[in-house]
């Protein structure tokens, strides 16, 4: 069940998302655009990043006689007016713009629509130097940090070879499951012992700050915590019961579904993460 | 696109919606099946999500090859843009051409051809002083290169020149160097110098004082030799008044007087002297006993006399009137004594032995000596004899007590030969160590020490005093020598071709006989040193390299020993052998001729010693 080949990983991994990517139409004619530039579509893996983007990006706009010559941190990215951040994965962000909860009856529209901006970077909302270098470090601190809620040190990522580390990014990178897993399967198993805590955030819709409390894996009793336990820990409000019946008021979306409520948080962790070793929830209201 | 994805995605969500239903009633604590669940879930995620792939694919590869296209176009527009300038040029071209053609052109052409054809003559006439010029500057340069070499070589002589210089000039400083060097090394030459001749002046004085000091010892010693004399003189004085005493006792037993007839020859003979025959000491030949040389100056005036004294008629002895073996050794020498009474023989067995000249009785044995004794001589009083032996030593013997006298050390070969002067006040000894050395008996060391160039087989002194000798050599050379200078009188060479073995000088000392290993005996003349005679015959060989010839006692005849024992006698005066005795059997080793005139003795090599005595005449 949690061998390398896990089939819920698999489909985690495979996940992608089709992106209409558009020219914000007053920067393209700053930046030199005769004609009107069509838009980008893009099919983007749902664990993947934006600035892993970029360069195919600014490719396809060069070759439509933009004339932009910045640097790549440069880009960025909004829905709506809103900036994207480009230190979440994709799948978290759409989750997280859309609001669309699996069990309701009006998706949005596919492909999803994001204006790309050359200009204005919006530094007070955004943190700067997106580059693909300071990405990497992001999200091997990401690592870093849920080793740490898991043991209390981060050695079991510091004692990885730099060839393992390494490994790691460059399969998200280049898209290789294998080649991520065989590392990532040792740090999320935490090598069979029952974690301290449960590295995980919680994302509530309309700006609310990000929720991120240590929580452990189980009760006072020794007995396996579930997925509603922990909601009902966190948000009582939200969640005034750890059972699925009477919490049709908010729903937890991980990876654009819904899980089972009754999922021992452990299981939840070791299948539902983000390659960053988080299990990044979006609490979505009402229907 | 719109249209179609919403009914997917309601249908998906109809789906959705059964499904997480169903979940939520059926199974709200069921363990297990949260996995099938979200797998589900997650398919219908994908089915949604995922609609769009084939699109976003072929728009993909669209917009690649829209970017391929766009590029073609982009080298299509360049290559026109060059194709438009290449006819913009051709057009120009073809303006001018066309100008050209006109006429007023063709007259300006023709012009311009003539303009050209006389420009061409210059530029002929112009290519030939060109060519007188090039031929001149290569002239010029051949020139010049000369004068360059020249310059070079002038310049390579400079330098040679220079550095020669500079050799030179290293060399001058170099010697300069060497010079002050060799003014230093003078210098300390000089005090060296200095430094030794303080030294010398220091150790001249030690001399001085060291010469001072070995005078006293010299003094000193003298005084104790003399003081020694007169004891060894006392105590001879001591030993002889017993003598008399116990002949006196003797004679007063007998109540005989006898007087002994065979000491007739002695000058005196005195009351004393009678003893019995087998048992006789050697008489009082001179007056009271007296052993210093110093007395022996009273005793004979000359050398002369006791030569004048072979009273005897000399005839040549023909009979074997004794045959002795007396010596356990081989015999060496053989001498008669001085006053005829008494022979001598030194032998191998180191001992010297006095025999009786008539009776052939052993009268004494002297020993003392730690080799072979090789010569044997008496002095003139016939009171000591001299002995020369290969223990590098003489001896001197007192025939009255039998004694050793003294020992002559000082040689460092064997000594071949010992012979008193005339008045018995020196020894002269010729020894293999290439020295002669002459003795003072009175002082008891030698006095002068001649070094004659080789071994001496034999010397004798030429005078009473033993201020000339003459001395026979290893070398074949005879030779003269003054004993006062130490030098060489007269060197002869030549006259032997081998060895000398033996010198005699004439009873008259105006010759000398020499014995030779070259089998002949020559007479030298002392005046003319001529050789005058010259002696050898059929059978004479010449036995030893000490074999002794001798003359007769009036110089008539020489008489010499042959290596096969037989005695050869030769006339002087009719320079011819006169007379050949053969009663040896082996190498005779010496003869000499008794002063009484009738007796010779010989002795050979086989111990045997043969008495010669009358015979007719």
């Amino acid at each position: 069940m949690t061998a390398p080949q896990n089939p819920i990983t698999r489909a985690i991994w495979d996940g992608t998302l089709p992106i209409k990517l558009s020219l914000d139409t007053t920067e393209a004619a700053a930046l030199g655009a005769k004609t009107i530039i069509e838009p980008y579509f893009i099919e983007a893996p749902r664990c993947s990043y934006f600035p892993l983007l970029t360069s195919q990006l600014r490719k396809y706009f060069g070759d439509m006689m933009l004339n932009f010559i910045g640097d790549d941190a440069e880009i960025w990215y909004d829905v709506d007016g809103t900036p994207l951040k480009w230190h979440y994965p994709i799948g978290l962000l759409y989750d997280l713009h859309t609001g669309y909860r699996p069990d309701s009856n009006s998706p949005p529209p596919l492909p999803w629509s994001v204006t790309v901006h050359f200009k204005d970077f919006p530094a007070d909302k955004l943190i700067r130097a997106q580059a693909i270098d300071a990405t990497q470090d992001f999200f091997m601190s990401m690592i870093k940090e849920a080793d740490f809620l898991r043991n209390g040190s981060t050695k079991k990522v510091m004692n990885l070879s730099k060839n393992d580390q390494t490994q790691l990014w460059d399969g998200l990178w280049s898209k290789n499951y294998d080649r991520f897993w065989s590392v990532n399967y040792r740090l999320v198993m935490n090598d069979g012992q029952m974690p301290r805590h449960i590295p995980l955030r919680i994302y509530l819709p309309d700006n609310c700050p990000v929720l991120q409390e240590p929580v452990s894996p189980l009760d006072d009793n020794g007995n396996p915590l579930t997925l509603g336990d922990v909601l009902h820990q966190i948000l009582p409000e939200l969640f005034p019961s750890s059972l699925p019946s009477e919490n049709s008021f908010a729903a937890p979306v991980i990876h654009g579904v819904i899980p089972q409520l009754d999922m021992p948080i452990v299981r939840a962790s070791q299948n539902l993460c983000y390659p960053d070793n988080f299990l990044h929830i979006v609490v979505l209201l009402g229907i | 696109m719109s249209f179609s994805s919403p009914a997917i995605i309601n249908n998906n969500n109809s789906n959705n919606n059964s499904s997480s239903n169903s979940n939520n009633n059926t199974i709200p604590s069921n363990n297990g099946n949260w996995q099938g669940d979200l797998l589900v879930k997650l398919l219908l995620r994908d089915r949604r999500e995922k609609a769009f792939t084939d699109f976003v694919n072929s728009y993909n590869s669209l917009v690649q090859k829209l970017g391929n296209f766009a590029d073609r176009n982009a080298q299509l527009e360049i290559s026109e843009k060059t194709a438009t300038e290449k006819h913009a040029n051709l057009s120009l071209e073809v303006e001018k051409l066309r100008e050209l053609g006109s006429p007023v052109n063709q007259k300006r052409t023709a012009e311009l051809e003539q303009q050209i054809q006389t420009l061409k003559d210059e530029r002929a006439e112009l290519y030939k002083t060109q060519g007188v010029n090039a031929q001149r500057l290569l002239n010029l340069n051949d020139v010049l290169r000369n004068h360059e070499e020249q310059s070079k070589k002038q310049q390579e002589e400079t330098q040679r020149l220079t550095e020669a210089n500079q050799t030179l000039t290293n060399k001058v400083d170099l010697h300069f160097q060497v010079l002050r060097e060799k003014d230093i090394t003078i210098q300390l030459l000089q005090d060296e110098l200095s430094t030794l001749q303080l030294e010398l002046g220091k150790i001249d004085e030690r001399m001085k004082d060291l010469e001072k000091e070995n005078g006293q010892l010299l003094q000193r010693w003298l005084k104790k030799m003399n003081e020694e004399a007169e004891k060894m003189n006392e105590a001879n004085l001591f030993y002889e008044s017993a003598l008399e005493v116990h002949a006196k006792a003797l004679e007063f037993q007998s109540g005989v007087v006898i007087v002994d007839k065979e000491f007739t020859p002695a000058p005196k003979s005195t009351s004393l002297s009678t003893t019995l025959p087998s048992t006789s000491l050697p008489p009082p030949a001179s007056s009271p006993p007296s052993t210093s040389p110093n007395d022996s100056n009273n005793t004979s005036s000359g050398y002369v006399r006791a030569r004048s004294r072979s009273s005897g008629p000399v005839i040549i002895p023909t009979i074997v009137s004794r045959r002795l073996t007396p010596h356990d050794g081989e015999i060496h020498t053989i001498q008669a004594s001085t006053d005829g009474n008494y022979f001598a023989t030194g032998s191998a067995d180191k001992t010297i032995k006095i025999f009786d000249s008539t009776s052939g009785q052993i009268r004494q044995t002297l020993s003392g000596s730690i080799q072979s004794i090789m010569h044997v001589s008496f002095n003139n009083t016939s009171e000591m004899i001299a002995g020369a032996s290969n223990d590098n030593a003489a001896r001197l013997w007192h025939l009255k007590t039998g004694r050793i006298r003294l020992t002559l050390t000082g040689h460092v070969g064997k000594v071949y030969s010992a012979r008193f002067n005339g008045d018995s006040s020196k020894v002269i000894t010729g020894s293999h160590d290439r020295t002669i050395k002459v003795w003072d008996l009175q002082k008891g060391y030698c006095i002068r020490t001649i070094f004659s160039f080789s071994s001496c087989n034999d010397v004798v002194p030429l005078d009473d005093e033993g201020t000339t000798l003459v001395s026979g050599h290893l070398d074949n050379n005879l030779r003269f020598w003054d004993v006062r200078s130490g030098k060489d009188i007269k060197e002869l060479t030549g006259i032997h071709l081998g060895q000398i073995t033996s010198v005699s000088v004439s009873p008259d000392g105006s010759k000398v006989l020499t014995n030779s290993r070259d089998n002949t005996l020559k007479l030298v003349d002392l005046r003319t040193y001529d050789v005058e005679q010259t002696f050898k015959a059929d059978g004479y060989k010449t036995g030893a390299n000490w074999s002794r010839s001798c003359f007769s006692p009036d110089g008539r005849y020489v008489v010499a020993g042959s290596v096969d024992g037989t005695v050869f006698y030769w006339n002087t005066q009719k320079s011819k052998l006169e007379r050949t005795l053969k009663e040896h059997h082996n190498p005779i080793c010496g003869v000499s001729w008794s002063p009484h005139g009738s007796q010779v003795f010989s002795a050979d090599k086989d111990r045997t010693v043969i008495i010669w005595s009358g015979g007719p005449r």
